[in-house]
């Protein structure tokens, strides 16, 4: 399947679990929304009935988180070990939510099905999980060899110029950026190949995952490229939208909130049809006997 | 004898040397001291070898037996030096016990004007904490005393041996910074001078957190290294000569300065600009070239803001060093025409962390350079002032809400980052400003000279008003330029000024004012306790007053009673600005003297109170808790519900990303 037949392919799939999306935003939603709303509480009853807030009006200002002091200090103290634990659920979370929407953006799948979303999650967690594990560790560790490694020796020369390292630095930075496609490539196509193969250990689904990704290579890093570059410019959008807005009304506020969450159902389905375009751009993978008398329609 | 009246008339002539006008056209302070310095650079050995010749006049009316001279780069020696014993208090087991390549200087010959050996008589003494293993400090007992009015000749030969570990002064292969490095005389204070009530030597040892106090004086050095390396220093280049052996002799002369350092490297480039008659000169390392611009702007934007607010910077000659990074520990220290900034190449423009290095360290011209104070015994003289007026300078310059940072998503006044140093320290309460430098406890040194002491300054300027500052800080240096006063100087001067400008506004005078502030350990804190709206209550009970019911009825309906409650919870007592807001959107500035523990004002209307604020215009930098200090019956959250919305989008973003 050439790259737009893929991308269109993926698009339409993708339209198909909207559904599917929508639990993965509220999942987050509600996971985020336990540091939120406490912070928000914490901040209201520090400040009490004081005017200082006009201050913000305009952005931070450091001046009025660093007069409350102590009360400042137990927010802080809060707010890190909880962002921590958020992350870690956030992780756990979306290794399950994954393995229902892989199973949803199939070729044998039909209408979305909330029920089969979740039993696919809970059937699939274990080995999404841990390909996710495995590819975050070859992530690191990519990153460690090609930027990390090259920094540290670049510190430790003595008479290399500012600009020198500099230059150094960026093509290492730039290498290691060129190189993360075919890491998403093999996490997706592993994952693909998963939900097609009941029972399959997951390091085989990553093996697969590296043959596939280099069996039509330049097709596949183009689909992937192209797909990163736009998420790349919508989560640019997004941060402009989080960080340069700064409504003054409690309706500017609510405004915001449904814009910022609208974006992100959008960046998630963004991703979704990343998935879905990879699932489509490998297919067929290795299919179940008995699915091979129901097929249904390709899509 | 013969050999002596030679040797006097030789030093009468290098007297006459030094004491005449290269650089400047008169000279501008009493040349108390001058030295004459002829040196080597061994790049082998590290070391800086060579000459002195130098004299040191008696202003006093006492017959002086001694002098007495510091020997700074003795506080490297080793690691039981009162400078490493203070240094290494700080510092991991493991740090303490790394090697390092020590520093010093020796003394090989100590003779006066008439050739008598005065080495014997050297002594080293620790007049601060008798640690005998620490010798800064010399006491040279003269063949005869000094008379009022004679002028002590020496002649010594030294070498100095440059740390490879670089605080302020040192090397880093081929970096050199020079600073601290020659035996100079200490200051012989006498009545009249600072606190003195008698006659004797302020000399005191190097201490890790201490600086310098020396006299006005001249330098002719000449320094003599290998030719590729590019030079600078706090004194007019005179003269550049080639030598055999692939070596040059560099002449320097310096007038009217408090120190004299040098930098050596060959990695500088080397920029030159003018600001009026003032020659600039910045040596940087070639691959920051690109902030050489700001560099510029900076400086020249402190001369101009000085030069109007306080006094003509009277040289025409000033470099600066912005030093690579295997020196960086050079950077951010004065030398009066000679100061080092610090910068890097990666510096974002929205950083304005070089500019307030450059400009601190260029304000040091005129505090502790022009008005020459004992940084040892009143470091906030010349810390806390020279913040002070960065502060104003950044906040002038960059943006009076963007002096430090200013960056859409963020922007830092320089006077926030004094503020929160002080505000946020857990020890601001541990000491008054009355220490010496080196006996702050529990690291409060930083905070306490710089950011409390230069907050003092932001209020008093709340209270008096800038343009009134201008004034007090235009006649401090008319009054002190070229010479050594003391705290109690500068307030009598403060006292003077407000006197003048305000009456008696304040009292008799602003000792009151510092009495809490400098040498108190008391904090300011002043809140608005509560606001109490409630109905006028009409009469009841048995009334003796005669009036007719109906009259009294309808007045007492629509009466309130409008009251807010203000507490003094610090120790310092000011006076403060309120400002309250009715409901019908009048308003009413009152007025506090913020002495006693609470003040309540009342008022009786129909209008209730909205809203409250102690010092509207943040004018009180000291008060340590702002937002105590207002109060409204309708708070507005909504900049909470904002940060909370875009922390739970930023979290639902980053969840999404986390997991591939």
């Amino acid at each position: 399947m050439n790259i737009f037949n893929s991308l269109r392919t993926g698009f339409l799939r993708s339209l198909k679990c909207w559904k599917g999306i929508l639990i993965v935003w509220f999942s987050y939603l509600v996971l985020a929304s336990f540091l939120a709303v406490p912070l928000s509480s914490t901040l209201k009853s520090s400040f009490g009935q004081s005017m200082i807030t006009d201050h913000l009006r305009n952005g931070l200002d450091i001046e009025v988180f660093a007069d409350p002091g102590a009360n400042i200090r137990t927010i802080l103290s809060f707010i890190s070990p909880g962002l921590l634990f958020t992350v870690l659920i956030g992780f756990l979370l979306t290794a399950f939510l994954n393995g229902g929407l892989f199973h949803s953006l199939r070729r044998e799948s039909r209408k979305f099905s909330t029920s089969e979303f979740f039993k696919s999650g809970a059937k699939y967690f274990w080995s999404f999980l841990t390909i996710s594990i495995l590819i975050r560790l070859l992530l690191y560790l990519f990153g460690a060899i090609f930027v990390g490694i090259p920094a540290v020796i670049l510190l430790q020369v003595k008479d290399l110029s500012g600009n020198t390292a500099m230059i150094i630095l960026f093509i290492t930075i730039a290498l290691y950026l060129l190189m993360l496609p075919v890491i998403f490539l093999v996490a997706d196509y592993a994952r693909a190949w998963q939900v097609t193969k009941s029972g399959t250990k997951c390091i085989k689904a990553i093996g697969f995952g590296f043959r596939k990704a280099f069996s039509k290579f330049r097709e596949s890093y183009l689909l992937m490229a192209l797909i990163l570059i736009i998420q790349i410019f919508f989560i640019f959008l997004i941060f402009n939208v989080l960080f340069g807005w700064r409504p003054q009304t409690a309706t500017g506020v609510f405004i915001l909130f449904l814009i910022s969450q609208i974006l992100l159902y959008i960046r998630l389905a963004l991703k979704t049809w990343r998935f879905a375009s990879i699932t489509a751009s490998g297919e067929p993978y290795y299919q179940i006997q008995s699915d091979r008398n129901n097929m249904p329609d390709i899509v | 004898m013969r050999i002596g009246t030679y040797l006097t008339a030789g030093l009468i002539m290098a007297m006459q040397c030094l004491t005449s006008q290269i650089v400047n056209q008169t000279p501008l302070s009493d040349r108390i001291t001058g030295y004459k310095i002829d040196v080597t650079l061994d790049t082998e050995s590290k070391s800086v070898k060579g000459t002195l010749t130098g004299y040191w006049v008696n202003k006093s009316s006492d017959v002086v037996p001694d002098i007495q001279m510091h020997l700074y780069m003795n506080a490297f020696r080793s690691n039981k030096t009162t400078f490493y014993r203070e240094a290494l208090r700080g510092l991991s087991s493991n740090e303490r016990n790394k090697e390092s390549d020590y520093g010093w200087i020796e003394i090989y010959s100590f003779t006066d004007g008439h050739n008598r050996n005065l080495l014997p008589s050297m002594n080293y003494i620790s007049p601060d904490d008798g640690n005998p293993d620490d010798r800064t400090v010399i006491d040279v007992q003269l063949p005869e005393p000094a008379k009022p009015g004679d002028t002590v000749f020496v002649n010594i030969s030294f070498e100095t041996k440059l740390p490879s570990r670089v605080i302020r002064t040192g090397y880093s292969d081929d970096f050199y910074f020079v600073a601290q490095w020659f035996p100079k005389f200490g200051v012989y204070e006498y009545p009249g001078i600072r606190y003195a009530d008698k006659g004797q030597w302020n000399c005191h040892q190097f201490h890790r957190h201490s600086e310098f106090y020396s006299y006005h004086s001249v330098y002719d050095v000449s320094i003599t290294l290998p030719e590729e390396y590019v030079t600078g220093s706090g004194g007019m280049l005179i003269s550049e000569e080639k030598l055999d052996g692939n070596l040059k002799k560099i002449k320097y002369r310096a007038e009217d300065i408090v120190d004299f350092a040098w930098t050596a490297w060959p990695g500088y480039a080397v920029f030159k600009e003018n600001w009026k008659h003032i020659n600039i000169t910045l040596l940087i390392p070639r691959d920051r070239i690109r902030q050489v611009e700001r560099q510029f702007t900076a400086v020249k934007n402190a001369l101009e803001y000085l030069t109007t607010n306080v006094g003509p910077y009277p040289w025409p000659h000033l470099t600066f060093v912005d030093p690579p990074g295997i020196g960086s520990g050079a950077g951010g220290m004065e030398y009066t025409t000679l100061f080092t900034s610090a910068s890097s190449f990666l510096m974002p423009s929205f950083i304005h962390m070089p500019e307030m290095v450059t400009v601190h360290e260029f304000g040091h011209a005129y505090f502790m350079g022009i008005i020459a104070t004992n940084e040892f015994e009143e470091p906030w003289l010349d810390e806390g002032i020279n913040s002070y007026w960065e502060e104003r300078m950044m906040d002038h310059f960059y943006g009076e809400k963007s002096g430090m940072i200013d960056h859409h998503l963020l922007k830092v006044p320089d006077i926030t980052y004094a503020r929160l140093s002080y505000v946020l320290s857990p020890n601001r309460q541990v000491a008054s400003n009355a220490e010496y430098s080196w006996n702050y406890a529990h690291g409060t040194y930083g905070m306490m000279s710089y950011h409390k002491a230069a907050l003092i300054l932001h209020t008093l300027t709340g209270l008096v008003g800038e343009e009134a500052m201008n004034d007090i800080f235009r006649e401090y240096y008319n009054k002190w330029a070229f010479k050594h006063p003391s705290a109690k100087d500068f307030i009598d001067v403060v006292n003077d000024a407000v006197r003048k400008i305000h009456g008696e506004k304040y009292g008799q005078d602003m000792n009151c004012f510092f009495e809490q502030t400098l040498y108190g350990t008391g904090i300011c804190d002043y809140r608005v306790a509560g606001i109490i709206n409630e109905k006028y209550r009409k009469p009841e009970g048995k009334i003796d007053s005669v009036g007719t019911l109906s009259q009294e009825q309808s007045a007492v309906d629509s009466l309130r009673y409008a009251t807010f409650q203000l507490e003094r919870l610090g120790e310092i007592m000011l006076p403060v600005e309120v400002l309250v807001h009715f409901s019908d959107g009048t308003e009413v500035l009152e007025e506090w003297d913020g002495k006693n523990r609470y003040r309540d004002f009342t008022y009786i209307g129909t209008k209730e109170i909205e809203w409250v604020k102690i010092d509207p215009e943040f004018k009180i930098k000291m008060d340590v808790n702002y937002v105590n200090n207002s109060m409204t019956r309708d708070p507005d959250y909504t900049p909470f519900r904002r940060l909370a919305n875009k922390f739970m989008a930023f979290i639902q973003f980053f969840i999404s990303v986390i997991a591939v």
